[in-house]
């Protein structure tokens, strides 16, 4: 499994688009820095381009990438391994390739032109994006075959993480707001992961103190140890669910 | 040996194999054919796990294949390619297999006849699907298997490659079994020594080649198909 | 203007003038400063040499100079007041104080003037006191050049750093106040004059005052305080090149100002607090040439404000300009420059050619249903923002500034 992972790794690592996309990130990042003379609202203006980059690209291009080798996971797995084995070698070596691309991009923007404060948040925040949207990619190209079809449902299902849901969440305060609902706040956004990962930055770079009682109530959960321990289950299981979904439509594809 | 029995397959409700009972053993060379549809093409896949099927069993040298994935060390397949991962080198895909596979014993025939050594350092993504075609062909031999299933082999070939890997195929035919699906009769013609016709999902006859050739009188088997297959049409 | 004058003459020429000089020693008895003092005569000058006297309840009850030589220091033992200032004309130069008692019933204070004038403390280091100079009913003082630091204990057991009460005509210039409960604390202090203070990370505010009329600020900096600064009830301030920094906390203000009237905030600087300016209550206030940035909201403002004039100021990354709770706009912006404007000048007379409206959508939503701040900063909010910036209906009409200059200033 390591070998499959290693040479589907450099096989995507080797792409046009990797280059493209490491190239516009850092360009990006860079951008942001020099524009403003500010250092944290740079970061901020990065961390809130990377909530909308990262969903986006990490799905399409993890859905047709997956369409793309459908003929080579064929003839892998005419070979004597293990399915679950091939789909963790495609699922390990997307993810690695995206994350090296993505972290070394920001990272070294970071670097080179901040303190390097927020580099850490920024990180952790990255890898959850990607492996969770991987996952879920995973899933979408495991259970639908065609392709532009496949393709048109992760776009929608981006789009929804993005602005649909947030929308709902706007409708849903308007319409409750002679309840004392500031509490349910954090809940809301446990169910978006885009959320969960703007929420848990806010809370790193101490816009908080802008969030009224709001805030305060989502500092306490956050800052409190039983909190941000819940954030990160939720997270993982952000990744677990939709990944347990996608191997058991591979173990299970027809090819 | 292959030896597929009473194996039936549904793709939900369409049912695509009704009880097939097929033994391929070592030294057949096995020309796989029937119309678009028949369940060639589900069949192969059966045999190489990629499809689950509902009732009955396939053997290979007598251990069901549903043991695990082990068995596939016996199996050479030549794939109908659509593409490699294209930035990845030529090299590096055998030596990826090669890792796999696990196997001293390397049969390097084809991979010198078709000189692939001169385009190790291309990307697959770069190669044409002549050249996709010899190199699945390579990969199918290399590891000595006792069984070759061959999917459309000589599709896409050109003449000098395609005569070849016919060669090849003769050559090997005395210690494997080889399983063949094409739509040229007459490469099969050439060197299957058996015909597995597969009509609406069941086996409409399996006989060697001369046999078939014998009863209809016909010196091509082309020819002795198409009468069989008319004789059918005037039947029902 | 005769009283002032009387002030400035025996501030600058009677010390040197008149009176015999004293030296005090500390091994010289059990309480040798005070015995010093009765013994002295008015205008006299008591020097103390370095040392640690462990001698509080000094009592000043005639004119008397005191200097101390190498900060010798005066310890309180957390029991006592350490030096009490009975008497008009007492200068303190130059000592340490320490450790002065605190309770729950009376102020205590290292330097204490009860109802007294013409007091002069200069040049001292005062810490972990309970309340550091202490002004009451006093007027003509001045206070100078002193480093303040608190105790390190809970806010109920701190005071303030520099408070006055029932005052007029006191001078606070270039003391440096740190870690007390207000940094410098008025109430019903008039026509001061607070200048060159540093007040820096004290527990609650770093300037606080209440019923000061007529007072003048100028070049003071109020650095991450608890809860910034706060200003009430006063009319006719003024605030001139004073720095508002990093007062960062959710009920924490760069400057609060609550029911100020006629007064001029000219060329202050905002720098990351929370909210640069709340106003609740200000009228005919004057805010020109001051400068906001890196503030999450730079002014926030309640309805209750009318008739102030917003002109030349600089809004630079702000994460929120401007917000108020109203939809009626009684206050006039004109000529700032926005960081966020994004119009055209064709007429090259370095205003924009289109209003500015300093209230985004979000903003707008977040005042009506405070919960949806959990938007801040997703991409929802930004498209809301464009889309008010195309259709204003969540903020108000007229609220805009319709001169906004291209360049800051």
């Amino acid at each position: 499994m390591i070998k499959i992972t290693k040479y589907l790794t450099l096989n995507i690592l080797k792409s046009k688009f990797m280059l493209v996309y490491g190239v516009l990130l850092f360009v990006i990042c860079v951008g942001l820095f020099t524009l403003g003379n500010d250092q944290d609202k740079a970061i901020i203006g990065i961390h809130n381009t990377l909530l909308i980059l990262i969903p986006i690209v990490v799905m399409i291009y993890t859905v047709s990438h997956i369409y793309q080798s459908t003929d080579f996971i064929r003839l892998l797995l005419t070979q004597p391994i293990q399915r679950k084995y091939i789909f963790f070698s495609q699922f390990l070596s997307n993810v690695f390739a995206l994350l090296l691309v993505q972290l070394s991009a920001i990272g070294l923007a970071l670097v080179l032109f901040s303190d390097g404060s927020f580099l850490f948040s920024i990180m952790v925040n990255s890898t959850f994006l990607t492996l969770i949207f991987s996952a879920i990619s995973n899933w979408i190209a495991f259970s639908i075959d065609e392709k532009v079809k496949g393709i048109g449902t992760s776009i929608l299902l981006g789009i929804y993480f993005l602005a649909i849901y947030d929308g709902i969440i706007l409708m849903l305060i308007q319409t409750m707001s002679e309840y004392p609902i500031e509490k349910y706040g954090i809940t809301l956004s446990l169910f978006n992961p885009i959320d969960l990962c703007r929420i848990l930055f806010i809370f790193k770079i101490d816009i908080s103190a802008l969030m009224g009682l709001t805030g305060a109530i989502m500092e306490k959960f956050i800052g409190s140890s039983l909190g941000s321990t819940i954030i990160y289950i939720v997270l993982l299981l952000w990744i677990g669910f939709p990944l347990s979904f996608a191997v058991k439509k591979f173990l299970k594809k027809d090819y | 040996m292959i030896s597929v029995q009473n194996l039936h397959k549904k793709y939900g409700k369409h049912s695509v194999l009704q009880g097939i009972n097929v033994e391929l053993k070592k030294g057949m060379i096995a020309g796989l054919i029937g119309q678009n549809g028949t369940g060639k093409t589900t069949l192969i896949k059966c045999i190489l796990g990629l499809t689950e099927f509902q009732t009955g069993d396939i053997l290979i040298e007598g251990k069901s294949i549903q043991a695990g994935p082990e068995y596939r060390n016996k199996i050479g397949y030549m794939a109908q390619m659509g593409r490699y991962p294209e930035n990845m080198k030529l090299a590096q895909l055998f030596e990826m297999m090669k890792e796999i596979r696990d196997v001293k014993n390397l049969d390097e025939q084809l991979f010198e006849q078709f000189a692939l050594k001169k385009i190790e350092h291309q990307n697959l993504g770069q190669l044409s699907g002549g050249t996709i075609q010899k190199v699945s062909a390579a990969l199918a031999f290399m590891f000595n298997p006792e069984i070759l299933i061959l999917d459309e082999p000589t599709a896409g070939l050109d003449p000098v490659a395609s005569e070849i890997l016919k060669d090849k195929i003769t050559q090997e035919r005395e210690n494997k079994t080889i399983l063949i699906t094409s739509h040229i009769l007459n490469d099969l013609d050439e060197i299957a020594s058996h015909v597995l016709f597969l009509q609406e999902g069941k086996v409409l006859f399996f006989e060697t080649i001369n046999d078939l050739k014998e009863k209809n009188g016909q010196q091509k088997l082309g020819k002795t198909i198409a009468e069989i297959m008319l004789e059918k049409e005037i039947k029902s | 203007m005769n009283k002032f004058i009387l002030f400035l003459f025996i501030i600058f020429l009677v010390p040197s003038v008149y009176g015999k000089k004293w030296l005090v020693e500390p091994m010289s008895g059990q309480t040798p400063i005070q015995e010093t003092i009765n013994k002295a005569n008015a205008f006299d000058t008591i020097l103390v040499k370095a040392g640690h006297y462990k001698e509080a309840n000094i009592n000043i009850k005639i004119p008397l100079t005191l200097i101390g030589e190498n900060l010798p220091i005066l310890d309180g033992e957390l029991k006592h007041e350490i030096i009490s200032i009975l008497s008009d004309c007492v200068t303190i130069n130059g000592f340490k104080l320490i450790n002065s008692g605190f309770s729950d019933l009376e102020d205590i204070a290292a330097i204490k003037v009860y109802e007294k004038s013409f007091a002069r403390i200069l040049n001292n280091v005062l810490e972990n006191n309970f309340f550091g100079i202490y002004l009451s009913n006093s007027f003509y003082c001045l206070v100078q050049n002193n480093q303040i630091t608190g105790p390190n204990r809970e806010q109920n057991h701190v005071g303030n750093g520099v408070h006055c009460w029932k005052s007029a005509h006191n001078f606070i210039f270039s003391n440096n106040i740190k870690k007390q409960r207000d940094g410098i604390y008025f109430e019903f202090v008039k026509h001061s004059i607070i200048a060159n203070n540093h007040s820096e990370g004290n527990l609650r505010y770093g300037l606080h005052f209440m019923f000061s009329d007529s007072d003048t600020y100028y070049n003071n900096t109020f650095a991450a305080n608890g809860a910034g600064v706060a200003v009430m009830y006063s009319q006719f301030i003024m605030m001139v090149k004073n720095k508002f920094d990093k007062n960062w906390g959710s009920s924490s203000y760069g400057i609060l100002l609550k029911d100020i009237r006629d007064s001029k905030l000219y060329k202050n600087n905002f720098d990351k607090n929370t909210v640069g300016i709340f106003m609740d209550g200000c009228s005919r206030a004057d805010f020109i040439n001051n400068h906001f940035s890196n503030n999450g909201y730079a002014l926030r403002m309640q309805a209750s404000c009318d008739d102030n004039n917003f002109r030349f100021n600089n809004f630079m990354t702000n994460t929120f300009d401007y917000a108020t709770n109203g939809f009626t706009v009684l206050n006039t912006l004109k000529h700032n420059y926005w960081d966020k404007y994004q119009g055209y000048d064709l007429n090259k007379d370095g205003m924009g050619d289109l209003s500015y409206r300093p209230m985004n959508m979000l903003t707008g939503i977040i005042e009506e249903y405070p919960s949806t701040i959990i938007l801040l900063q997703s991409f929802l909010a930004d498209l809301l923002n464009v889309l008010e910036k195309i259709l204003p209906s969540l903020t108000p009409e007229n609220l805009k500034d319709d001169y906004p200059l291209m360049r800051k200033i």
